[in-house]
């Protein structure tokens, strides 16, 4: 955004797994940039081609898949600009968590078993220590522990530790303190809290908002927890099909959603406040990536689609400041919601 | 101090040990013992008709070879014999008069547990490497190769692998010199540690090492190569990966280390096949272990020998599995905690 230097900037981002049934374009033409402190959040339902997005930043797509255009620029802490679809093997392995950081969705299984959890930072360490300088011994220990506290863990206990010794929410957090290691520019979290239960996913996200506040990096969600956004992003992008549909501010996309598919996303969360509205689930399911429909892929399950829809594909538009939304008919959408009251939905800024 | 042994995985285990070489003890001397036409009578019988020695004194030699008090009730009998194996006696040689079991057997062993020992070192490092190339190259020509070569040794059975380069390698296309390779060791060579006798070592012992090394690898291979693949599939693969760990180390760290585990598992039961493989192969290859004394032996009716090598025999595979356990549990911090049975 305006005077804010940008860490990551994606352009035109396309992305297709090739599969015996044809091709799966995953990711279609997605653009966004990241601030140097900011967090976005990607919601969107399962398929809609979040995470092959989020493993594409740090270039960890399966065999099958491949960037078919696009460019995903990176600012490294050197301030040279990296083009990450053409780094070389080598300077791709520094690139992984010495700049951007990720935590996946299967935390539970994500530490090697047979590994203590010291020896989880050692080997970080070590295998970074040709940019960062060693950090062994004593220093490796004291940095852990710092990582480790930072997000509420006890150091003592948990590094002499085996994952298997963990719960599934240390296990977590022990992945996001890892992550933290090495000072990364961008931390990207897949899911973080999916496969946790509620008390968990609510310690998590504490630890992630102590983390946004007291330190100074970018973040990724890719969610679909719609109170995981609203709690941590700055910015909100709704993904469909592949694609962004609606990006903006989190309040904007809270309180102002412009788009039908953010506004059914809306409408699926029950709130606290509000026990008299009916939650409505979203017809249809999400479209088949390989066989797209014509025209704007939402509109088969749209409510305010017409014959506009189904031919032609709507841009992102600018329907506020710092706000774009992929469709023709954002000002109605906008009018009914508002006129619905967004109020509704105010559980999440009552929360925050 | 029950309590104690039941909550320690390693007292545990060694107890399990103890007992089983207890319940084995025990097995052999009531089938020495209580077999229809037991060796003991046979024994007596013998004596009366071929020396013409009385019946008693016949008794009595038999009680003092089978270190066994042939008077006294079965049960006494029994302990006396637990007793005498506790403190190591197996009873004397039929056929070398005087010579204690024990030092047969103990002269014997050494070769065995060398040839199969560093046999089942090198089968299995060799195995688990190959069959992790074999899943790091899988569906490539070297793949198919090695699978297919896995499959051939590990469905020939030991004995015959042993008979072909027998027959093949030593005697139709005459590459080695089998007379000079039979025993355990060279004429004139004394034990030292030495290069000397260790390459003559090696060079005797050659032939069982390769033949059991055959037999076992495919084995290896193919676990290996089924498990490594499932590994390379895990989370915290794809997760060091994303930690821009180098190559190697994941390889070895990460995939290699945890996809050994499930063939280390197959391990402590290959030791037996591989002990109980190696009378015949031994035989064979006319090489002076365990399994060539015991043939002997059978061959002379020297039935305290055998006795004792069948205890041997059980005693060190139970030992074998018992280090492989405690090896594995080692290797897995999962069983540590959780301790097994």
């Amino acid at each position: 955004m305006e005077g804010r230097a940008d860490v990551l900037s994606v352009r035109e981002l396309e992305i297709g797994y090739e599969t015996g049934r044809g091709l799966v374009r995953a990711v279609r033409g997605v653009s966004f940039d990241l601030g140097d402190d900011e967090s976005l959040a990607f919601i969107g339902e399962s398929g809609s081609g979040k995470t092959t997005l989020g493993l594409s930043l740090v270039r960890l797509l399966p065999q099958n898949a491949s960037i078919a255009k696009g460019e995903i620029a990176f600012r490294a802490a050197s301030e040279e600009v990296l083009d990450l679809t053409t780094l070389d093997d080598e300077d791709l392995r520094r690139f992984r968590w010495e700049e951007c950081a990720m935590v996946f969705q299967s935390a539970l299984n994500a530490l090697n078993p047979v590994m203590r959890i010291r020896d989880h930072f050692a080997d970080t360490a070590k295998d970074h220590s040709e940019t960062n300088g060693s950090l062994k011994g004593r220093a490796l220990t004291e940095r852990a522990t710092e990582c480790l506290e930072m997000v509420q863990l006890d150091p003592g206990r948990v590094l002499g530790s085996f994952p298997h010794e963990l719960s599934g929410g240390m296990r977590q957090r022990v992945m996001i303190a890892l992550g933290l290691l090495l000072n990364p520019r961008v931390l990207i979290l897949d899911e973080p809290t999916t496969a946790l239960d509620v008390l968990t996913q609510r310690a998590i996200i504490e630890v992630l908002r102590t983390l946004k506040v007291e330190h100074r990096f970018a973040m990724i969600f890719v969610s679909h927890d719609l109170s995981l956004a609203a709690e941590l992003a700055d910015r909100v992008a709704t993904t469909y099909a592949g694609r962004i549909v609606e990006l903006g501010e989190v309040e904007q996309i809270f309180y102002h959603p412009r788009h039908p598919y953010t506004v059914g996303l809306l409408d699926a969360v029950p709130t606290l406040a509000g026990g008299q509205q009916e939650l409505s689930s979203i017809p249809g399911s999400p479209p088949d990536l390989i066989d797209l429909p014509t025209g704007c892929k939402f509109h088969p399950r749209c409510p305010y689609a017409t014959d506009k829809c189904r031919e032609e594909d709507p841009p992102l538009i600018e329907v506020a400041p710092a706000q774009t939304a992929a469709c023709w008919h954002w000002e109605k959408v906008g009018s009914d919601w508002e006129a619905r009251g967004g109020e509704i939905h105010e559980r999440d800024a009552n929360r925050a | 101090m029950l309590r104690k042994i039941a909550s320690s995985y390693l007292l545990r285990r060694v107890a399990k040990a103890l007992i089983t070489i207890f319940v084995m003890a025990s097995l052999t001397f009531f089938l020495i013992r209580l077999m229809p036409g037991s060796p003991v009578e046979a024994y007596i019988a013998n004596l009366v008709t071929q020396y013409n020695v009385s019946y008693e004194n016949a008794k009595q030699q038999a009680a003092s070879l089978f270190s066994l008090d042939l008077n006294a009730p079965v049960y006494q009998q029994y302990l006396e014999y637990l007793g005498n194996l506790a403190r190591g006696d197996l009873g004397e040689s039929l056929i070398s008069r005087g010579v204690p079991v024990s030092e047969i057997v103990l002269a014997y062993l050494p070769w065995t547990l060398f040839s199969i020992g560093t046999a089942l070192i090198i089968s299995f490092s060799l195995g688990i490497m190959l069959g992790m190339l074999m899943a790091y190259k899988r569906e490539t020509k070297l793949d198919h190769i090695l699978t297919n070569l896995g499959s051939i040794v590990s469905s020939v059975p030991d004995y015959l692998m042993g008979i072909l380069i027998l027959v093949w390698v030593g005697v139709q296309w005459e590459l080695i010199d089998i007379t000079n390779m039979r025993g355990s060791l060279s004429p004139g060579i004394q034990p030292g540690f030495n290069l000397t006798f260790i390459g003559d070592a090696f060079y005797h012992a050659s032939l069982p090492i390769i033949t059991y090394v055959l037999g076992t690898i495919g084995l290896w291979m193919l676990t290996m190569r089924g498990s490594t693949e499932s590994t390379l599939g895990e989370d915290y693969v794809t997760v060091a990966k994303a930690r821009g760990l180098k190559e190697r180390r994941i390889a070895t760290a990460y995939v290699g280390r945890n996809a050994a585990l499930p063939p280390f598992t197959q391990l402590s039961i290959s030791i037996a096949l591989v002990f109980g493989g190696s009378l015949l192969i031994e035989w064979l290859f006319v090489y002076e272990g365990l399994g060539y004394l015991l043939y002997n032996a059978i061959q002379q009716r020297d039935y305290p020998v055998m006795q004792g090598v069948f205890l041997m025999i059980t005693t060190m595979v139970i030992v074998a599995n018992l280090l492989a356990d405690l090896l594995y549990s080692r290797l897995d911090p999962r069983i540590r905690v959780a301790g097994r049975d």
